[in-house]
C-alpha cells in the first residue's frame, strides 16, 4: 500500500501574516491550521494549539489515544501550499493503520471544506522529488 | 546547465545576422546623410554596404569604450581622493585603520578554517591510503603512503637529531631561532612592530594583512578549544560572505527588493534549523512533553551558522529538512514565495544531511568523526557546493 502524506492544495483563506517594518511578527497559516485543528477534532483526534515554526509555517500535534500524529502546514501563496502529515508513532512498529484513517479523514476534512482546493498527494519525500502526484492519499 | 555547441553555434549565427542587419541599416543612414550633404559615398556593391557599416559600428563601439573608460578613470580618481582625504583626517584615518584590521580578522577566521580542513583532508585521505592494502600495488615505485610516511619519519628523526646537536654544540643558536621565531610572530600578528606604510592605501593593507594573521591565530585557538577537527563548519563561515551579496539572490531570478531581503543576516531571533527536530517529544513514559529548550535552541542542536545570511539558511533549511519546501516573503518586497525546488536546490542525502544538518559546536563534539567525515565532506562540499 502506497500512502501520500505530503499535500499540495490551494486555498482562499485570508492572509493573516502580520508585518512590521522589518520581517514576519506572525508567519501566515495559523487561520488554516486552526480551521484543521477545529476539523480534525469534530473527528475525535486531540489537536495542540497551532505551534508557530517560522519560516516554515505552523504545526499542530495531534493524538488518536496515546498514539502521536503530527502536521505542519505551511504555505507560499494563493496556490503553492503543503501540508506534511507525520506518523509520530513508536518508530520501530509504526501504527500504519492508524496513519493510514488519519489521511482518509484528513481528505474528508480538505474535500469537505470549500475553501481548499486543487489537492494533490504525493508519497514522503515526493513534493522534494517531484513525482507525480495523485488525487488520492492512498492506494488499496 | 552550460550551453551545448549547437546551442552555441546557433546563437552566434543570430549574432552575426543582427550584426549584419545593424551594419547594412547603419551603412544606408550614412549613404543618406552623405547625399543630404552633397558628399561622395560610393557604395557599389553589398560588400562595400556591409563593410562601411561594420566600420561605423566599430567606431560607435570604440567611442562608447572610450566614454565608459573616461568614467572609470575619473571615477578611480575621486576615490583615491576621497582616501587621500580620509587619511589626512586623524579620527577618520584610525576609524578606517581599526574597521580594516576588524575585516582582516573576519578574513582571517575563514583562511584559518580552510587551511584546518585541508590539512584534514589531506591527512584523512592519506591515512586511507596508510590502511589501503592495494596501495603499495597502485601508487608508483617509492610512493606509496607507507613509504612516503617512512621517509618522513626518517627525515624528520634526522632533522630532530641534528637539531638537538647543534643545540648542544651551540645554545646560543637555539635561543637566536626562538627569538627569530618570536620577532617573526610579533611582525605578523603586532601592528606596532612593523613601520607605518607611506601611503594611506597601504596602511589599510598593511592593517588588513596583520588583521587576517590575528583572526587566524584566533581560529586555531578558537578550535582547539571546541574540539579542533570539526574544522569548524568552514561553509559556515564562508557563507557570511553573501550577506550583502544581492547578486547571488538576483541570479536566482528574484526580484532587487527580494534579492536585498534575502541578502540581509539572518535573525538572532529566528529558528534556524533544528538537528533533533522541534516536533521531537519525550516518550510517554518521561511524561510525553517536548524536549528541554534549552538543548533544543541550544549550540548543539539549532542549526543558525552566525552571519549567514537569509537567503542562504532558507537554502541550507532546504537542503537538511526534506519537509521545508517554501517560505512567504513579506509584502515590504512585493510578497511572494520563496521555493527551494524552483531555484533548482536537491535535499542532501542522508549523510550529507547528518553533516550539514549538524551545529559546529555539535560536529565538533563528534570528536573522532572529526576526521575522516571532516574529509569526505571536503571532497564532496566542491560537487556540492556548486548547486
Amino acid at each position: 500500500m502506497t500512502l501520500r502524506p505530503e499535500i499540495q492544495f490551494s486555498h482562499t483563506f485570508p492572509d493573516d501574516a502580520i508585518e512590521d517594518e522589518d520581517d514576519f511578527v506572525q508567519w501566515p497559516g495559523r487561520n488554516v491550521a486552526e480551521a484543521l485543528k477545529g476539523a480534525l477534532q469534530a473527528k475525535g483526534y486531540r489537536v495542540s494549539e497551532p505551534v508557530d515554526a517560522q519560516h516554515v509555517g505552523w504545526d499542530l500535534d495531534i493524538w488518536q489515544g496515546r498514539k502521536r500524529l503530527g502536521l505542519q502546514i505551511s504555505l507560499g501563496d494563493a496556490d503553492v501550499n503543503y501540508l506534511i502529515a507525520r506518523n509520530m508513532t513508536f518508530f520501530l512498529w509504526p501504527d500504519v493503520k492508524l496513519f493510514r484513517a488519519f489521511l482518509a479523514d484528513l481528505q474528508d476534512i480538505l474535500g469537505a471544506d470549500h475553501r481548499f482546493g486543487r489537492i494533490r498527494w504525493f508519497p514522503k519525500g515526493g513534493i522534494s522529488a517531484d513525482v507525480a502526484p495523485a488525487a488520492v492519499p492512498f492506494d488499496d | 546547465m552550460g550551453e551545448s555547441i549547437s546551442e552555441y553555434m546557433k546563437r552566434r549565427a543570430k549574432q552575426v545576422v543582427r550584426f549584419g542587419r545593424e551594419a547594412e541599416a547603419a551603412s544606408y543612414e550614412a549613404y543618406g546623410k552623405a547625399i543630404r550633404a552633397g558628399r561622395d559615398l560610393e557604395l557599389s556593391s553589398p560588400g562595400q554596404v556591409m563593410r562601411h557599416g561594420a566600420r561605423i559600428l566599430q567606431e560607435k563601439a570604440d567611442r562608447a569604450g572610450a566614454v565608459v573608460s573616461n568614467a572609470a578613470r575619473h571615477t578611480q580618481r575621486q576615490a583615491a581622493e576621497v582616501l587621500q582625504h580620509a587619511g589626512r583626517n586623524p579620527v577618520a584615518r584610525s576609524a578606517a585603520v581599526g574597521a580594516t584590521r576588524l575585516a582582516g580578522n573576519a578574513a582571517g577566521v575563514v583562511r584559518g578554517g580552510v587551511h584546518a580542513v585541508e590539512g584534514l583532508a589531506d591527512g584523512a585521505i592519506f591515512a586511507g591510503r596508510l590502511v589501503n592494502p592495494l596501495d603499495r600495488l597502485t601508487s608508483p615505485r617509492g610512493q606509496s603512503a607507507e613509504e612516503q610516511l617512512g621517509r618522513a619519519a626518517l627525515n624528520a628523526a634526522r632533522d630532530i637529531a641534528n637539531y638537538t646537536r647543534k643545540g648542544v654544540n651551540d645554545p646560543n643558536g637555539v635561543l637566536d631561532d626562538i627569538k627569530d621565531l618570536r620577532q617573526q610572530w610579533n611582525r605578523e600578528l603586532n601592528p606596532a612592530a612593523t613601520p607605518v606604510a607611506p601611503t594611506f592605501a597601504g596602511e589599510l593593507r598593511r592593517n588588513f594583512d596583520i588583521g587576517q594573521n590575528q583572526g587566524e591565530v584566533l581560529f586555531d585557538v578558537g578550535s582547539l578549544v571546541v574540539g579542533g577537527p570539526a574544522a569548524k563548519a568552514v561553509k559556515g563561515l564562508s557563507r557570511a560572505a553573501n550577506v550583502g551579496n544581492d547578486a547571488k539572490y538576483l541570479a536566482q531570478g528574484h526580484n532587487p527588493e527580494t534579492a536585498a531581503y534575502l541578502a540581509e543576516p539572518y535573525p538572532a531571533s529566528g529558528m534556524g534549523s533544528h538537528f533533533v527536530p522541534r516536533r521531537t517529544r519525550l516518550p510517554e513514559s518521561f511524561g510525553g512533553g517536548p524536549l528541554p529548550k534549552s538543548y533544543m535552541d541550544g549550540p548543539f542542536n539549532r542549526l543558525a551558522p552566525p552571519g549567514i545570511s537569509r537567503g542562504d539558511m532558507y537554502e541550507l533549511h532546504y537542503s537538511v529538512d526534506p519537509k521545508f519546501h517554501v517560505a512567504r516573503l513579506p509584502r515590504k518586497v512585493g510578497g511572494g514565495v520563496w521555493h527551494g525546488g524552483k531555484i533548482g536546490l536537491e535535499n542532501y542525502g542522508l549523510p550529507a544531511r547528518l553533516w550539514h544538518g549538524s551545529p559546529a559546536p555539535l560536529k565538533a563534539r563528534i570528536g573522532g568523526l572529526g576526521a575522516g567525515a571532516g574529509a569526505t565532506m571536503y571532497v564532496t562540499e566542491g560537487k556540492e557546493g556548486s548547486r
